[in-house]
């Protein structure tokens, strides 16, 4: 059992001490895409970022489900305030074997924080996103 | 057929769970206090701690979003070791000091408290706020097979339990806790990987059906041994 933890705290060390970027992607501009994401979102420009959606992940989500979900979050959290840190890594689709590039952004607002999980395909269009 | 497959998702997740607890306890009184107990221990153990933690504490958590991603296997690995440890240890708990002394017919309510309100809670209620028309019928037929397998398997797992507290054979345990984490593991892991939902199911049902015909068996030998004894 000792040995167990001991390997998980390594992995999550490991995880968490540098950026993963998966191959295909550029760091700057996944960076990039993801702060501009998320300054659009809290500029309240849902639809120019449902627009970024991939066409399979539209028909999954509507643009109105993301506007409940963002605007009962912001309630929550109060005005925006700057971004606290921006973390890259990458996942593959256990289906497809597509490999994606996953940036999460915190961003810090007066009543609480934002967390963003974003993901992209190679053509840095959203192919997940999850707001905590 | 999607009205069928609703009102049969419905009773199974609701209805079964219900009628199971009212038979149980009109037939004696004390049947009612394990069956309680069931249900505080899921909303203890899971509820207010475990899925707590889950879907609201760690999400916010960069070097857990990371974990999730970079091994997804071994985070579904800990998701069910932690539902097994949570779960079993919270039934253990209950058992024990909740319950001085216990039959295998209130192990078994206990189980059924337990599964019960998992199923109320988790499928039930969604079932109830959602519009069957918006949900295909296949779904629905899975979501209610899948709560009956559940709710049989919290039955076999209170029998272990109830072995480890009451007959002191503390192995038992950590067989519920493996057992638990097993079912967990497997039935996530094919679903990531996009198995069929309904080999999943089978495969789920499969382990629900040895888990009751160990429950009979030991209920055979108990009541064998009730008879011999009087």
């Amino acid at each position: 059992m000792k040995r167990l933890i001991l390997i998980i705290s390594i992995l999550l060390l490991v995880a968490c001490s540098s950026n993963k970027i998966p191959e295909g992607f550029d760091e700057n501009e996944l960076n990039d895409k993801a702060e501009s994401i998320v300054m659009l979102l809290n500029d309240e420009n849902y639809s120019d970022v449902y627009d970024m959606f991939r066409e399979d992940i539209k028909l999954l989500v509507t643009l109105e489900q993301i506007e409940q979900v963002l605007t009962t979050k912001y309630e929550q959290v109060g005005e925006f305030e700057k971004i606290n840190q921006i973390v890259i890594t990458d996942t593959k689709d256990p289906n497809t074997s597509e490999i994606f590039a996953v940036v999460i952004v915190v961003s810090e607002h007066s009543d609480g924080n934002a967390t963003y999980t974003l993901s992209f395909d190679e053509d840095l269009e959203i192919v997940g996103f999850y707001i905590k | 057929m999607n009205t069928i497959a609703y009102l049969f998702a419905l009773f199974i997740s609701i209805g079964l769970p219900v009628l199971v607890s009212i038979i149980f306890t009109a037939r004696s009184r004390v049947y009612f206090k394990p069956v309680l107990l069931g249900v505080l221990t899921f909303l203890i153990f899971q509820v207010f701690t475990r899925v707590y933690l889950i879907q609201e504490i760690l999400p916010t958590q960069v070097w857990y979003i990371v974990f999730t991603f970079q091994y997804p296997l071994l985070y579904v690995f800990l998701l069910s070791l932690t539902a097994g440890l949570f779960e079993e240890c919270g039934r253990a708990i209950m058992m024990k000091y909740f319950m001085k002394k216990a039959t295998l017919n209130q192990a078994i309510a206990f189980g059924i408290g337990h599964g019960g309100i998992e199923a109320i809670l988790f499928v039930g209620i969604a079932l109830i706020m959602t519009n069957p028309n918006f949900v295909d019928t296949q779904t629905l037929f899975m979501s209610g097979l899948e709560r009956l397998s559940a709710m049989i398997l919290h039955i076999g797992f209170s029998v272990l339990v109830y072995q480890a507290v009451y007959q002191k054979k503390r192995f038992f345990v950590l067989l519920a806790i493996g057992a638990h984490t097993l079912v967990n593991f497997v039935s996530v892991t094919l679903m990531m990987n996009g198995v069929d939902m309904w080999i999943v199911e089978v495969i789920l049902g499969l382990m629900a059906v040895f888990a009751l015909v160990i429950v009979i068996i030991k209920w055979r030998n108990e009541n064998e041994t009730l008879n011999s004894n009087h």
